[in-house]
């Protein structure tokens, strides 16, 4: 079990470190393909969709994808 | 609503809102780190902290789920229910706090990564009172941030209001894990019965709340339709007020109509931005307005006025002397309906 | 004309009926958070008298010795005790032992005097400290011949308490002890800080007791999913200086069990 759990918590932070990845795209490119309404933002909302988007980023992703 | 989003949108009622909760928070910490001084002067720092924000997050928990039955039972609560996404935002912030502490504390500086050290230190998974209590606060943790990360408008509109919504109603979860967290770790602590008590209190009263208020909601919910006819006898004129709306149920939907300038109306229930009643809004200068955060909607065709895009569908009634018939076949979100006109207005 | 009061947020103001809810609302979170907040503080568990002196760094000179723990013997108020000594963070402080053993060269630990510097840990019973600086603990090592160390048998016993980790139990936390400080516990003791049994007396904790396997050796792997427990032990008892050691018989897991009559006990007796 101990090892189950140590793969979990290191799945864990990849996908977290996938999810810093994406989220500082999506951020910067990423979310005005999806929302109309990201353009022109001010940087602080940037900043403040983040970290939604790290713990989001493959049900956004798949959106953008699905986009396309 | 906002056309384009910014960080936080402040306003003057927003702004009196978030003073109280600060007020709250700072009264907290300061009765606590103070009585901690004189009457309890040899807990360490740390201690303090983790117990501080810990108690904090909990007891904010308790007002925020308490908004939302207290709504249902008496509307002039909607203020509080207005902001309650800060109060939840502040929340989550205070159990970040309690939780990255906690790990510092007692998991860090040690052979294990500290984050492992969460689940490994403690094996006994199948015993209840030795069960690694830690563990039941770090999911919670998660849910709270994914709350918390998602309370924005633009979240709202991207994962879509019945996803967002299903994923904020995750809260009950968080609050189930958070219980068993206490009651498995902190409480196991202490020897007094009074803070068992208050524990169950906090419940009791949470889930009184939801039941009278469910109660209260119940009668709106029964179908007046068979899924089979077409139209169906909803309501009479009488029973709508000048400029408001009765909720019926058709097809398992909640339909408000409105009654405005010797008119009718029918729109999904349904508020596209947090699944706010529509029915218990108000015609405010022609348009529908949601009683949650004021969000507005023309009654003839359920859209949004300019430059906003929200839309909600739009139901075909008919009236027969005074009885108002709806058909419960809902039309495409922003299908514009002719009113029906009342003759004696 | 509808004159019912409607709420909308992002007006200006709110009517008057609104406003009073907010401040009903308001006002009585507030007091229910006074009266939680002082119901509280009265009834929380009291904390034991223990501390940590962090910042200040204290040298102390005396014998080193390696049973029943890595500690340094000195004299205090009169009475000859040992200071067992741990390392940084949740682990020991066997690095540093090993190099007073390479620094002293031939010469056995009854032959030296040392200089160790450190951060103290203590409560009204017993000193420990912590090597904070690692190797730069070690100040001063000088000739000293010392006479042989007394272990006193005190015979077989079966001991009710709860497995601490000392560093934390007398003073670098507080509370150490049940089970909010279990997981810390259990990182410190599989970082080689020595096992301790505490004894309580009532609500007070009166007598300690280093816990190690019938030879004297170290015993951390083995009773780590039994610390923040009431248990009981049982084993030959020893006392060296100011400390007793509690040598468990083997195999550990029939030495042990989960005391749940004293846990039941302790709870009656609170109430």
């Amino acid at each position: 079990m101990t090892d189950f759990i140590s793969i979990g918590v290191d799945a864990f932070f990849i996908y977290l470190l996938i999810g810093l990845v994406f989220s500082i795209w999506f951020a910067l490119a990423g979310a005005k393909k999806l929302d109309d309404g990201v353009a022109g933002t001010p940087w602080h909302f940037k900043l403040i969709i983040i970290p939604g988007a790290m713990l989001l980023w493959v049900f956004l992703l798949s959106k953008i994808i699905r986009k396309r | 609503m906002s056309v384009s989003y910014t960080s936080i949108l402040w306003n003057k009622q927003k702004k009196a809102y978030d003073i109280g909760v600060l007020i709250f928070v700072l009264s907290f910490t300061v009765l606590f780190f103070g009585g901690h001084a004189v009457l309890h002067p040899n807990a360490t720092f740390e201690t303090v902290l983790i117990r501080n924000f810990g108690l904090l997050a909990f007891l904010m928990l308790h007002l925020i789920l308490v908004i939302g039955p207290l709504t249902r039972l008496n509307p002039k609560f909607l203020i509080i229910l207005y902001n309650r996404r800060h109060l939840g935002v502040t929340m989550f912030i205070m159990a970040a706090i309690h939780g990255i502490f906690s790990i510092l504390n007692f998991h860090s500086l040690s052979n294990t990564n500290p984050l492992k050290s969460v689940f490994l230190s403690n094996l006994q998974y199948d015993s209840l009172i030795n069960f690694p209590f830690q563990v039941l606060g770090f999911f919670a943790l998660i849910l709270l941030a994914l709350m918390a990360t998602t309370s924005h408008d633009f979240w709202l509109k991207n994962l879509g209001p019945k996803v967002w919504k299903s994923l904020h109603m995750l809260v009950y979860l968080a609050y189930a894990l958070i219980i068993l967290h206490v009651v498995l770790g902190a409480l196991q602590n202490e020897t007094s019965p009074i803070l068992f008590g208050v524990v169950l209190l906090g419940f009791v009263i949470i889930a009184s709340l939801h039941v009278l208020s469910g109660l209260k909601e119940q009668p709106a919910d029964v179908a007046i339709d068979d899924a089979k006819s077409d139209f169906v006898r909803a309501c009479n004129t009488s029973e709508i007020k000048e400029n408001r709306a009765k909720i019926v149920t058709v097809s398992g939907e909640r339909v408000a109509i409105f009654k405005y300038n010797g008119k009718l109306s029918a729109v999904n229930n349904f508020c596209r931005h947090q699944g706010g009643p529509l029915g218990e809004g108000k015609i405010i200068d022609g348009c529908i307005t949601c009683p949650w955060h004021g969000y507005q909607y023309r009654p003839e065709d359920g859209q949004s006025p300019p430059p906003f895009t929200e839309k909600v569908e739009t139901y075909h009634l008919k009236l027969e002397g005074d009885q108002v018939w709806i058909d419960p076949k809902p039309l495409p979100e922003g299908t514009p309906v002719q009113p029906v006109t009342m003759n004696n207005g | 004309m509808d004159n019912e009061e409607f709420y909308i947020g992002w007006q200006e103001g709110a009517s008057i009926g609104f406003k009073k809810a907010r401040k009903w609302f308001f006002i009585s979170s507030v007091l229910l958070l006074v009266i939680f907040g002082v119901t509280y503080l009265l009834v929380e568990e009291k904390f034991v008298d223990s501390y940590f002196d962090y910042g200040n760094l204290t040298e102390i000179q005396g014998q080193v010795v390696e049973y029943p723990v890595f500690g340094i013997r000195t004299e205090r108020e009169g009475q000859v005790i040992t200071v067992p000594l741990v390392g940084f963070g949740k682990f020991d402080a066997l690095p540093v032992l090993n190099e007073l053993k390479k620094q002293s060269r031939e010469k056995k630990f009854n032959e030296i005097e040392v200089t160790l510097r450190g951060t103290l840990i203590y409560n009204k019973d017993k000193v420990w400290m912590e090597l904070t600086e690692g190797m730069e603990s070690i100040l001063l090592i000088e000739d000293r011949l010392f006479p042989p160390i007394k272990i006193e048998s005190v015979g077989s016993q079966m001991i009710s308490g709860e497995i601490v980790d000392p560093k934390c139990f007398f003073g670098v936390m507080n509370p150490a002890y049940n089970k909010i400080h279990r997981s810390c516990a259990i990182r410190c003791i599989s970082g080689g800080i020595p096992p301790v049994l505490a004894i309580r007396d009532g609500q007070e904790f009166s007598d300690y007791y280093f816990v190690t396997d019938e030879n004297g050796q170290p015993i951390n792997e083995a009773v780590q999913q039994f610390v923040g427990t009431p248990v009981k032990l049982s084993g030959t008892v020893e006392k060296v200086d100011d400390w007793k050691v509690i040598k468990v018989s083997s195999p550990f897991l029939s030495a042990v069990e989960y005391d749940y009559t004293s846990e039941m006990a302790d709870c009656l007796s609170y109430k």
